[in-house]
Formats: C-alpha cells, sequence, structure tokens
C-alpha cells in the first residue's frame, strides 16, 4: 500500500471500520513508514483533544410539550379529513338535486299514491310472515 | 388513531434532546432547531404507520436532518460541499491542555464545526456523536462505503483545518 492509499484510509482505520485483511495491511504499513505513523499518531491525540461527542445539547423542556400540542392539533385534523374531500360535498349536491328534481316532477296526488303504494308494500310483508307461523305459535 | 399516538410517543419522544442535538448542530440557532425538531416530529407522525418498530432513533433522526436540509435549502447562502480531492496532511493544531479549558475546546470546536459544509457536518454529527457504523452511514446517506470512508476522511481534515483557523482568530483577538 503506497502512503497515498494510507491517507485515504486512515480515519476508516482509527475508527476500526477497515475489513480484516485491509486493517493488517494498513498496520504494517504504520510499522514500516514513520511519516504516516507519527500522522496516525497525531489523528489520534487530536481526536482524543477534540471530541466532537462531547458536544450535546438537550432539548428545551417546552418543546417536549410544543409537540404534544401539535400533534393533538394534527389528530384532530386527520380526525375530520374526510371534511375536507370534495365528493362528500358533490354528494351531497346530487342528493339535494335529487329531491328537489323529484319535488318539481311529481306533484302532490302523485306522491301520495306512491307513498301509499309504498306503505302497502311494507306492511303486507309482516302480514304474510305471520301466516307462514306455524299453528302451535299462533295460539301461544 | 390515540392508540397509534401513543406508540408514537413512546418510540419517539425518548430520543426528543437526540433530535434537538443534531438539528441544533446542523442549523446552529436555538429557535431553528426547535422550529425544525417540531416540523419533523409531526412529519414523523403523519408517515408513523410505515415504521415497523426498527431501529427508531435512527428513523427519527433521519426525518430531522431531512427536514433540517430542507429548511437549510429555503435559507439563502447556505452551506454548499466544497469537493475536495485532497488527502489528509498534518494540521499545525496545538494540542495542549492547558491552553484551552475543556469548556474552550468544546465551543471551539463547535464553531468549527458550523462553519463546515452541511455534507461535512452531517457524516462528523453521525459518526462522532450518534456512534453510527459505516455502513449505516452509507445506507441513511444514500452512499458507497468508499464515498462514505472519503467524506468522513475529508470532513475531519476540514473540521482540523477550520479548529486552527478559531485558534488563530482567538488568539489575534487577544493580541498574543
Amino acid at each position: 500500500m503506497e502512503c497515498e492509499e494510507i491517507h485515504r484510509l486512515l480515519n476508516a482505520y482509527l475508527d476500526g471500520e477497515l475489513d480484516q485483511e485491509r486493517q493488517l495491511e494498513v498496520e504494517r504499513h504504520l510499522i514500516l513508514c514513520a511519516s504516516c505513523e507519527s500522522l496516525a499518531r497525531e489523528h489520534q491525540e487530536l481526536r482524543a483533544f477534540f471530541k466532537i461527542g462531547a458536544i450535546r445539547y438537550k432539548a428545551p423542556l417546552q418543546l417536549k410539550a410544543k409537540i404534544l400540542a401539535a400533534a393533538q392539533r394534527e389528530e384532530a385534523k386527520q380526525r375530520f379529513a374526510f371534511l375536507r374531500q370534495s365528493w362528500i360535498y358533490a354528494t351531497a349536491v346530487i342528493t339535494l338535486g335529487l329531491f328537489l328534481a323529484l319535488n318539481i316532477l311529481f306533484p302532490d296526488t302523485q306522491k301520495e299514491f306512491f307513498a301509499r303504494r309504498l306503505c302497502a308494500t311494507h306492511t303486507r310483508f309482516p302480514r304474510m310472515t305471520w301466516c307462514k307461523l306455524p299453528h302451535r305459535s299462533r295460539r301461544s | 388513531m390515540e392508540e397509534k399516538q401513543s406508540t408514537f410517543e413512546e418510540f419517539c419522544l425518548p430520543h426528543l434532546d437526540a433530535a434537538y442535538n443534531l438539528a441544533r448542530l446542523l442549523v446552529n440557532r436555538d429557535q431553528d432547531a426547535q422550529e425544525i425538531v417540531q416540523e419533523a416530529y409531526l412529519r414523523a407522525l403523519k408517515i408513523f404507520k410505515r415504521f415497523h418498530g426498527e431501529d427508531a432513533r435512527a428513523w427519527i433522526l433521519l426525518i430531522v436532518r431531512n427536514t433540517a436540509l430542507s429548511w437549510l435549502k429555503k435559507q439563502p447562502g447556505n452551506a454548499k460541499i466544497v469537493p475536495s480531492d485532497k488527502v489528509i496532511h498534518s494540521v499545525p493544531l496545538e494540542v495542549s491542555a492547558s491552553e484551552a479549558s475543556y469548556g474552550e475546546r468544546e465551543r471551539q470546536l463547535h464553531e468549527a464545526l458550523t462553519r463546515l459544509p452541511i455534507e461535512y457536518r452531517e457524516i462528523l454529527i453521525f459518526r462522532d456523536v450518534e456512534g453510527w457504523s459505516y455502513k449505516q452511514l452509507a445506507s441513511a446517506l444514500n452512499l458507497a462505503s468508499g464515498a462514505v470512508i472519503s467524506r468522513l476522511s475529508r470532513a475531519r481534515q476540514r473540521l482540523w483545518e477550520e479548529v486552527t483557523r478559531v485558534q488563530d482568530r482567538k488568539k489575534s483577538q487577544n493580541g498574543v
């Protein structure tokens, strides 16, 4: 391995992220090359001195409350999300239109006729069911 | 829905500090970081049904990172990556405990970090703060493993250069 390649792999080597073969190659090179070995040592010192991991900010207390409030608002929004769908309004308009159209097209007398027929068909059905009931249960 | 929200809270709220820390290191200002985290958590809630209970911390952090990147794109003069094929050279940093106290060191490092292009900043945070493996970095940042090695290498190199600049500036301000 050339020094240039070692420079490229030095961070991964120090992080222990190279495969075993390359890790050994870098190690061997560092034993033989004083300049690369000194560079590796310098990197190690820098890492030990400047630890990025030491920078830790804690979330402000009010942030959690803000997130919970926003999540609740979002939940409410999602619960009524169906109201924002245009097909609901389209269906409502069509139903209303049909109702009005029926009112205009069929006068009151015809409506009464239809209502009577509707009642007749609906009241006939339970009577028929009663007729089919067995004799014993009718007596009781 | 309420059950979904409570599961969401259970999975994601314990990582709020890590999420805020990431946002704060990416965008540098407290108020901006708070807004980003809040937006990221709402995004996460919306797509929570797609979360299958893997690593919740990594999942939420990636959402925070993506939200921060979108936010930075909208900002004028955001930090862009400066491609460099330079290999690592020795950086003349004065590493002596007597020169910089622990708090001072942290400040210098943070200042240097905020001067880096965002691509370098994020990879350093994920590696050094969150301790992600190169494999995780490659998958999360959508990079080939070789690209992770090079980007991290360049990021560290730039970081040491920036730390030197910060130290030099401080020295000249103190009239040393």
